[in-house]
């Protein structure tokens, strides 16, 4: 049973039938806000009040879909006048509560034990954008809105099957936010459905208003630095991932979809390699895993190589090195420190920033500061190659979560670096693996297909295989229907 | 609810693998010369097909108590009393190995890699990342032996090079050492196996019939023989028997004499990778401590006792360092694990063959 955080939760003693009496009870329980609007009317004689809230019912929608066929069809019973506004259905009193903070109208006559309501809610969504984040070259450029009837209806539209399956849940007990849980009957594991239905449901909060909120509520392991929940703003992206047999989670008022569960090698998949050849699509996307470690390890190894192991590199290198780092007056690990730190700042500067002042900083940062730097004398130019490496590596991984993931874990890492060397590297590494085989993203490996093991699943992890040996989904959400596709190319044999 | 304590039978190759390929290794040709001589790749074939027949006898004990592990398997044999004293004896055991473990790890990266860094460090970051792994379920162990693995394909590739550079006549003749001196290197290569008696341990977790459980510890036996043959070989053909005499890491000084266009000593990368290997020994001793701890006080769950086995490992280790008492430590560590290894899984079929004891169906192996 959930506890209710409301804390003056009052009850009235009201008297159903009469007209007066209702409205009082509808005003006084919304607190007598001043956006709550009341229509008199009357039908057949009879007195009877339209009311809504102004702020999210469309007042146009009331009058050409309530308001006319009340006036046009004075000779029919109310139950039959055929309301052009939609979803008119009978409500109780408590009901009617909740139907006009979603924006219907609320339609009460004296005498008359029903209360009508009418879908009437102002659409307040904008035109869909292209998402900013996952830009792709080829393919559908449809980004989701902040309004989740929309947004369910590209994904409708996308799999026009019926074992499309969407549950909505209330979040949030002030909000009352609406979640919509979308998934393939017939394809997902019906255990992952009702592990994620219990943890949504044990969600007691006063808000949720974006996913990103909710996530931290019912994933496995919030402490962890790796993002167990895949954020995407694509429709497509959402109905390959539910394709595959995964869950998404939609809010309204949010732009985003979180799909869960997903395993490591999900972000590094773009939409774009699909659309790409698959020998282009295959090198990018191992381009992305490359630049991943690149990410993580260049500037411990840079570091390990300068403080401990200088004679691992050749010797022309060497002199190369040396005459960069011998006029720094500070350790390797500090001028990394002051590097990476830079950088960062940069980053973060350019993201809260409006964009045009965003492309100065980056200017100011990037090129100003890493002339003075060098020329100063603070840190050697190698170094800054090997920060601005690392900078722009992490930014090819195809999901921000995890970009930002690596960057972070760079830091660990070259305090190891600098204290032990490749040993200390090694044991980070050690750390970093071991922890990807503990999690798990509602219950299933997080780490597969690599640990556990799964030959299907590696198909499309690290390289992307032609589209005709995908034969299979992957095998760690133990899907009901693992087979995706059967013989596509047949026709081979038949075109002699 | 599917169980969490499973692995697969390719985890169990590489968890068989993980667990033997560890500190022995850097140094196994320098252990067997010293008895074989030339002749040490020979030794260790017999060592390879000696621990193959074992295998077998572990493939029928463990066939015998289908759904228990090593320490239930002993209680029913044994009694409650005397299967919990034998339990007691092998998380000593346990302890002892994983204590050499640490030893030599810290030892060798002492001498190639760190001669500054104090040893409790070392030791310190060792120990922190076996709890961090060995404190998990089997499965996540099994997964990270899995992806450790790779670290081996290094070696298998890195090390044929010496072939070109080698002289075979330093192994010829055949068998000049005589068939005695090859039989004592052999018993002396054993300390390299050790590793596979945890088989019994994890047997009741791998979801596959006996038969693919056999095939799999016999695929990793082959490995493993196979690895330790050809890096022994290439050793022996690249220095000569004089030469090797000097290197107690023969492994490594081949490794630091070749040179690449971009990594001017591969060995300082190799002995890192290496790390990994010691890693994945010391976690699977540090389960098998803490899993018999835990057996023999039931009141406590498993994970407290990774802790503790941690813990006294790392005294132990800080205590014992020596250039002496590592010696002697590992000639008594090869001696114990001959009982742990060889006798007492023998000792346990016999008598299981004798009194036609087997399973009885009541005390399965739980998960922790």
């Amino acid at each position: 049973m959930k506890k209710h955080l409301f804390k003056n939760e009052q009850s009235f003693d009201m008297d159903e039938s009469s007209l007066e009496s209702r409205i009082n009870f509808l005003k006084e329980s919304m607190g007598n806000t001043e956006d709550l609007f009341m229509l008199p009317i009357s039908f057949r004689d009879r007195k009877g009040t339209i009311i809504y809230l102004s702020t999210i019912a469309d007042s146009e929608k009331i009058q050409e879909g309530v308001l006319f066929p009340l006036i046009k069809y004075q000779d029919f019973n109310l139950h039959d006048i055929p309301f052009t506004a939609e979803n008119n259905n009978r409500v109780d009193l408590q009901e009617a509560v909740n139907a006009l903070l979603q924006g219907k109208a609320i339609v009460s006559m004296e005498g008359w034990d029903d209360i009508f309501s009418f879908n009437t809610a102002k659409d307040l969504s904008r035109s869909p954008n292209e998402p900013d984040n996952e830009k792709t070259v080829r393919g559908s450029h449809l980004g989701y809105v902040e309004n989740l009837t929309t947004n369910i209806g590209y994904i409708r539209r996308g799999i026009s099957s019926r074992h499309l399956q969407i549950r909505y849940f209330q979040t949030g007990q002030y909000t009352n936010t609406q979640t919509a849980m979308v998934y393939i009957e017939g394809i997902v594991n019906p255990s992952l459905v009702e592990k994620l239905t219990n943890r949504l449901q044990a969600v007691t909060t006063d808000m949720t208003f974006s996913p990103g909120y909710l996530e931290e509520l019912i994933e496995d392991s919030p402490l962890s630095p790796f993002p167990h929940i895949l954020y995407t703003e694509r429709p497509d992206r959402t109905i390959a991932q539910l394709m595959e047999g995964r869950i998404a989670l939609l809010t309204e008022g949010s732009s985003d979809a979180i799909i869960l569960p997903v395993s490591f090698f999900s972000f590094f998949q773009a939409t774009d390699d699909y659309n790409s050849r698959i020998i282009i699509g295959s090198v990018f996307r191992l381009l992305r895993v490359v630049s991943f470690l690149l990410t993580l390890l260049l500037p411990g190894l840079y570091i390990a190589i300068i403080a401990f192991h200088f004679e691992i590199i050749p010797t022309d290198i060497l002199v190369v090195v040396k005459n960069s780092v011998d006029n720094i007056p500070y350790p390797p690990f500090i001028e990394a420190m002051i590097m990476a730190f830079t950088i960062e700042l940069i980053r973060e500067a350019g993201i809260r920033l409006p964009t045009p002042i965003g492309q100065t900083i980056g200017i100011v940062g990037g090129l100003i500061i890493g002339d003075a730097i060098i020329s100063a004398g603070l840190v050697s130019n190698i170094m800054v190659i090997v920060i601005a490496m690392t900078a722009i590596s992490s930014f090819t991984i195809a999901s921000y979560e995890l970009s930002n993931t690596v960057r972070i874990l760079t830091f660990p890492i070259m305090v190891l670096a600098a204290s032990f060397g490749f040993v200390g590297i090694i044991f980070s590494l050690m750390f970093i693996v071991g922890h990807l085989c503990k999690l798990e993203s509602l219950g299933t490996p997080y780490f597969s297909p690599v640990a556990p093991f799964d030959v299907q699943g590696m198909k499309d992890a690290i390289l992307r295989f032609p589209i005709w040996l995908l034969k299979f989904r992957p095998r760690d959400l133990l899907v009901k229907n693992r087979r995706r596709l059967y013989r596509p190319r047949r026709w081979e044999e038949n075109e002699e | 609810m599917k169980n969490n304590n499973q692995m697969t039978k390719l985890q169990l190759i590489t968890f068989i693998i993980q667990t033997q390929i560890g500190v022995a290794f850097l140094s196994l040709p320098f252990d067997i010369h010293k008895f074989a001589k030339g002749d040490s790749w020979i030794s260790l074939l017999i060592t390879g097909v000696v621990m193959q027949v074992l295998v077998f006898f572990y493939f029928i004990l463990s066939n015998r108590f289908p759904k228990q592990d090593l320490f239930q398997i002993l209680q029913s044999l044994l009694g409650r009393f005397v299967g919990k004293c034998l339990t007691l004896f092998y998380f000593a055991y346990f302890l002892l190995t994983g204590s050499t473990i640490l030893i030599l790890f810290v030892y060798i990266i002492k001498k190639w890699m760190l001669p500054y860094t104090p040893y409790w460090v070392i030791l310190m970051l060792m120990c922190a990342v076996g709890i961090y792994i060995a404190i998990e379920n089997l499965t996540v162990i099994a997964r990270f032996y899995f992806i450790a693995t790779i670290v081996l394909l290094v070696f298998i590739f890195v090390t044929p090079m010496a072939i070109k550079d080698g002289n075979i006549h330093y192994i010829m003749p055949i068998g000049h050492s005589g068939i005695w001196k090859i039989l004592n290197g052999a018993t002396h290569a054993t300390l390299a196996w050790q590793g596979l008696e945890l088989f019994l341990i994890v047997s009741p977790f791998v979801t596959a019939s006996s038969k693919e459980k056999l095939k799999a510890v016999t695929l990793a036996n082959i490995l493993v023989t196979l690895l330790y043959t050809f890096l022994t070989f290439v050793c022996l053909i690249y220095f000569s028997g004089d030469e090797i005499m000097l290197m107690p890491q023969p492994v490594l000084y081949l490794l630091k004499s070749f040179s690449f266009t971009i990594i001017e000593r591969p060995d300082i990368v190799i002995i890192s990778l290496w790390i990994i290997l010691v890693g994945t020994s010391f976690i699977s001793y540090l389960y098998g401590a803490s899993l018999a701890a835990s057996f023999v006080i039931k009141k406590w769950k498993r994970q407290p006792f990774v802790y503790l086995t941690a813990l006294f490992c790392f005294a132990f280790a800080l205590f014992f360092n020596g250039e002496q008492e590592i010696e002697k430590l590992t000639k008594f560590t090869t001696n114990i694990g001959f009982i742990f290894l060889l006798a007492m899984p023998v000792f346990l079929l016999l008598i299981s063959l004798l009194f036609k004891k087997q399973q009885r169906g009541n005390l399965n192996a739980k998960n922790y």
